[in-house]
C-alpha cells in the first residue's frame, strides 16, 4: 500500500530524513516512533505530498507519488499533529468542504458524518464554529474529516494527543476496521504502550535514519518496546 | 517585562523589513533599505499632499493673524487621519492576537500586555497624524510665521496629538469588540460599521472643502463658532500658536482622556480577550449537508474566509463597496456635476473627449485599493496543510483565489462605469469599451496581486492584520495598482489628439489582457511551484 524508497529530505545543511525505506502492506497498522526532531513529521508530510523531498521515491497503492500526486492524495487521508482547521467555518461546513473536494456523494457523506459524529459525540457541536472547539474537539473533527472519503491509506501524526480515553479507544477501533477492509495505517506516536498493543509493525527512526523495523514482536523481542527504544536511543 | 513585550510587539510589526517571511532568513541590507525607502516614499507623498493643504490654509489664515485657527484645523485633520489610519487595526491588534493564550498563561499583568499593544497603536497614530502636523509647521517656519515658543509647543504636540488619537481609536476598538461579542456574521456587520464611519469621515472631509473655501470670507465668524463649539480644537490651535495656557489645557485634556480610556480598557481587557470571539455561530438546528463541485467548494471557502474577517473585508473590500455608492451619488447629483464639468471645460476644452478615458481610469484607481487576492495566500497561515493535502492541483487553489478577486471587483466596477457613463453622456460604444477596459484591469490586478502575495507570502503571523496591512506585497500592490491607471492616463493625455478614444481604449484592453494572460501563465506554472514549496 505504501512503499517509501530511499527517502531523503534536506533542510539547509541538515538531513532531516536520510535514505529512509519503509514498506507497508495492505491490512497493516505501522507505527513510527522516534525522539523529537527525529524526522517523523517530515517523513509523514512527504508521504502526504505536503513537503517536497530531495531524493528517493514514494509509491502509494502502486502509483509513484512524484508523477501522480493528485491520484495518490485521493487514496490518502492525513491527520496532522496539531489540527489547525478553518476557524471561520462551522464543523459541518468544514466536513462538507472536504467531502466536496473528494467528491463524496451526498448520501455517503451524510451516512459517514452521522456515523462518526455519533461515535465521537460531536453531533451537537458540528453546527458550531470551529473557533469555539477545544483541542480535543478539533482533533475529533480532523479524524472525522479524514474518514469521510473512505481512504485506503491513513497517515496520522500523533493522533491520540488531545483525545479523551473513549475517543482514543474509538479511533483505535476505526484504525483496525480500515485495515480489516484492506486499507493501511501509518502513524507516529510517542505513546509506546499504544504502539506496542496496536501496531502490526514498527519503525524506529533516529536523526533521520531508520534504525530498526519489523513486526512488533521482532522489534521488541522479549523486552518492552520502551526498553528497546531507550536502548536504541542511547 | 514590559520592555520585552514592547520589543516583541515592534519586532512583529517591522519583521517584514528585516526577515524574509518565506525563508525565515534575515534580509540583506539592500532589501531592508529598499523596503524602508518604499515606505518613506509613501509617507513623503502624503506629506507633500498635506503640505499643499497647509499652503492653502496658511496663505489666508496666517496672513490675517488667525494662527490658532490654522493650527486648529491642521490639528483636527491630523487627528482624523490618525484615527482613520489606525482604527481598523485596533480591534484585532488589541483583542484578537493569536498569542493571547500564550501571553495570558504567563505571569504577565494584563495591563502590561495592553500597554504593549496600545503602544503599537500609538506608533501608527504617530505616523499618520504627523504626516499632516509636521508639514504645517514646515510651512509656518518657511514663511517666518512660527515663533520659537510655537515651534517648541508644536514639537511637544507631535507626541500629544497621537496620544489623544490613540485614546479615541482604542475607544472605537473597544466598541467594535463589545459589538462583536454579541452578534453573528460580525465580519460583515463590522464592515458596515466601518463603512458608516467612512461615510461620516468623508462627509466631514467634503464639508471641509467648502469650509476652507468660505474661510477667508467668514474667517472671523467661523473662528468664533469654533471657539464656542470646538473648545478642544481652539485650545489645540491656540496652544500650537504659542499660548501657554491653551497648550497646557490641551495637553491636560489629552492626558486625562487617555488615562480614562486606558483605565476602562485595562479593566475590561481580560474579559473581552478571553471571551470566545466566535461563539455567535452556534445553532442547534439539523445538520445540513450540501454538495458542490470542487471549484465551487473552493470558491465558497475563499468567500467565507473573506467575509468572516473584518480586517480582511475592511482593508481589501472598501473600494468595492464605496465605488457604486460614489457612482450612485454622482448619478443623483448629476446637475451639480454637469455644471462643474461645464466650468472645467472652460479651462480644459478637450475634457469631453477625455471623459471616456477618465471615467474607467478613475474607477481603476478606486479598485486599486481592493487587492483581495494579495493577502489570501498569507492568510492560509497554519491552515495551509489542508490545501496542500487535498487531491487537487494547486492551480485550482490559485484559480479560486483569482476568481474571488474578479467576482468581488467586477459587479461594483461595471455598475459604476455604466452609471458614470450614463451620467456623463458617453456613447453606448464608449460605455461598453470602458466596461471592458475596467474588466481587463481587474483581470490584470487579480493576477498581479496573487503573484505578489505568493512571492512575499508570510505564513507565520500572530495577528492577521500583519499580512493584510503590514506586508510588502500589499504595499507593492497598492502602489503598482494605482500607478497603472495614472500611467495610462498620462499616455492618453499625450496621444489623445492623434488616436481616437475607441482605439485608445481598445489598445488598453488588448495590453491589459495580454499582460494578464502572461501573468496567469506564470501563476499556473511558477506560481504553483512556489505554492508547493510554501
Amino acid at each position: 500500500m505504501l512503499k517509501i524508497e530511499h527517502l531523503t529530505k534536506i533542510y539547509g545543511n541538515k538531513k532531516a530524513v536520510d535514505d529512509l525505506s519503509i514498506h507497508i502492506q495492505k491490512g497493516e497498522i505501522y507505527g513510527f516512533i522516534g525522539h523529537n526532531g527525529a524526522g517523523k513529521t517530515t517523513t509523514l508530510k512527504s508521504v502526504v505530498g505536503i513537503l517536497q523531498f530531495d531524493k528517493g521515491d514514494i509509491y502509494i497503492d502502486g502509483l509513484a507519488q512524484r508523477d501522480n500526486l493528485i491520484e495518490c492524495k485521493k487514496k490518502i487521508a492525513y491527520i496532522p499533529d496539531n489540527p489547525d482547521l478553518y476557524d471561520f467555518m462551522t464543523g459541518i461546513k468544514y466536513l462538507n468542504f472536504i467531502a466536496d473536494i473528494f467528491a463524496v456523494s451526498l448520501a455517503d457523506r451524510k451516512a459517514r458524518i452521522d456515523k462518526y459524529a455519533e461515535l465521537f459525540e460531536m453531533k451537537s457541536a458540528l453546527n458550531q464554529s470551529i473557533a469555539s472547539y477545544s483541542h480535543g474537539m478539533k482533533q475529533k473533527l480532523a479524524v472525522i474529516s479524514a474518514f469521510i472519503h473512505n481512504p485506503k491509506l491513513i497517515i496520522m501524526d500523533e493522533p491520540f494527543v488531545g483525545l479523551d480515553p473513549k475517543a482514543s479507544h474509538i479511533l483505535k477501533e476505526m484504525m483496525r476496521e480500515v485495515c480489516d477492509n484492506g486499507g493501511a495505517i501509518f502513524f507516529s506516536t510517542h505513546v509506546l504502550e499504544v504502539a506496542e498493543k496496536l501496531c502490526d509493525k514498527i519503525a524506529i527512526i533516529k536523526d533521520g535514519k531508520l534504525i530498526k523495523t519489523g513486526t512488533t514482536d521482532e522489534v521488541k523481542g522479549d523486552e518492552s518496546l520502551e526498553s528497546v527504544f531507550l536502548e536504541l536511543e542511547d | 517585562m514590559l520592555k520585552a513585550l514592547i520589543k516583541k510587539q515592534f519586532s512583529e510589526i517591522f519583521k517584514g523589513y528585516f526577515v524574509n517571511s518565506k525563508t525565515g532568513k534575515a534580509r540583506s541590507k539592500g532589501s531592508t533599505v529598499g523596503l524602508a525607502f518604499l515606505f518613506a516614499i509613501l509617507l513623503g507623498y502624503l506629506g507633500v499632499v498635506f503640505f499643499g493643504m497647509s499652503c492653502a490654509l496658511g496663505k489666508s489664515l496666517l496672513e490675517i493673524k488667525l494662527d490658532w485657527l490654522y493650527y486648529g484645523i491642521i490639528g483636527t485633520v491630523a487627528m482624523l487621519l490618525g484615527i482613520f489610519g489606525s482604527v481598523f487595526n485596533t480591534y484585532a491588534g488589541l483583542y484578537l492576537a493569536k498569542d493571547n493564550d500564550l501571553l495570558l498563561s504567563m505571569p504577565i499583568h494584563p495591563y502590561k500586555l495592553l500597554i504593549s499593544r496600545v503602544i503599537s497603536v500609538y506608533g501608527l497614530a504617530f505616523l499618520y497624524s504627523n504626516v499632516v502636523w509636521i508639514p504645517a509647521y514646515i510651512y509656518a517656519v518657511l514663511h517666518n510665521k512660527a515663533t520659537a515658543i510655537s515651534i517648541t509647543y508644536g514639537v511637544v504636540l507631535m507626541f500629544v496629538i497621537p496620544l489623544l488619537v490613540t485614546a479615541l481609536t482604542c475607544v472605537l476598538g473597544f466598541v467594535v469588540a463589545l459589538f462583536s461579542l454579541k452578534i453573528k456574521n460580525k465580519g460583515i456587520l463590522s464592515a458596515l460599521f466601518v463603512v458608516l464611519f467612512l461615510i461620516l469621515y468623508y462627509y466631514v472631509i467634503f464639508q471641509m472643502e467648502s469650509f476652507l473655501k468660505n474661510l477667508v470670507t467668514f474667517a472671523k465668524s467661523i473662528g468664533g463658532s469654533i471657539k464656542k463649539w470646538g473648545y478642544i480644537i481652539f485650545q489645540l490651535g491656540n496652544g500650537a500658536s504659542g499660548n501657554t495656557r491653551s497648550f497646557l489645557i490641551f495637553v491636560g485634556i489629552s492626558l486625562l482622556v487617555s488615562a480614562i480610556c486606558f483605565y476602562i480598557l485595562s479593566k475590561t481587557f481580560l474579559s473581552i480577550a478571553t471571551k470566545n470571539q466566535n461563539n455567535g455561530a452556534t445553532s442547534k438546528g439539523k445538520l445540513k449537508n450540501k454538495q458542490n463541485s470542487i471549484k465551487t467548494a473552493l470558491l465558497k471557502r475563499e468567500l467565507k474566509r473573506f467575509t468572516s474577517s473584518t480586517t480582511y473585508l475592511v482593508n481589501c473590500g472598501l473600494g468595492i463597496i464605496i465605488l457604486p455608492v460614489m457612482a450612485i451619488v454622482a448619478f443623483i447629483k448629476y446637475d451639480t456635476l454637469n455644471s462643474a464639468l461645464n466650468n472645467l471645460q472652460k479651462v480644459f476644452p478637450s475634457l469631453p473627449c477625455l471623459l471616456p478615458i477618465i471615467i474607467p481610469l478613475a474607477v481603476c484607481i478606486v479598485l486599486s485599493v481592493s487587492p483581495v487576492a494579495t493577502p489570501s495566500i498569507s492568510l492560509e497561515g497554519k491552515n495551509l496543510w489542508i490545501y496542500k493535502s487535498l487531491p487537487i492541483p494547486y492551480s485550482y487553489i490559485i484559480n479560486a483565489k483569482l476568481n474571488l478577486h474578479i467576482l468581488l471587483n467586477t459587479p461594483s466596477a461595471v455598475i459604476s462605469v455604466v452609471l458614470l457613463g450614463i451620467c456623463f453622456k458617453l456613447s453606448p460604444i464608449n460605455i461598453l469599451l470602458s466596461v471592458l477596459f475596467v474588466f481587463s484591469y481587474i483581470l490584470l490586478s487579480a493576477d498581479f496581486c496573487l503573484l505578489a502575495g505568493l512571492k512575499w507570502a508570510n505564513l507565520n503571523w500572530t495577528n492577521e492584520a500583519t499580512p493584510i496591512k503590514q506586508s510588502a506585497s500589499m504595499l507593492v500592490c497598492l502602489l503598482v495598482g494605482m500607478a497603472i491607471p495614472f500611467l495610462v492616463g498620462f499616455v492618453g493625455y499625450k496621444i489623445i489628439d492623434f488616436v481616437p478614444v475607441w482605439a485608445f481604449l481598445s489598445i488598453g484592453i488588448f495590453v491589459f489582457n495580454a499582460v494578464a494572460y502572461l501573468l496567469k501563465h506564470i501563476l499556473m506554472t511558477s506560481g504553483a511551484d512556489i505554492f508547493a514549496e510554501l
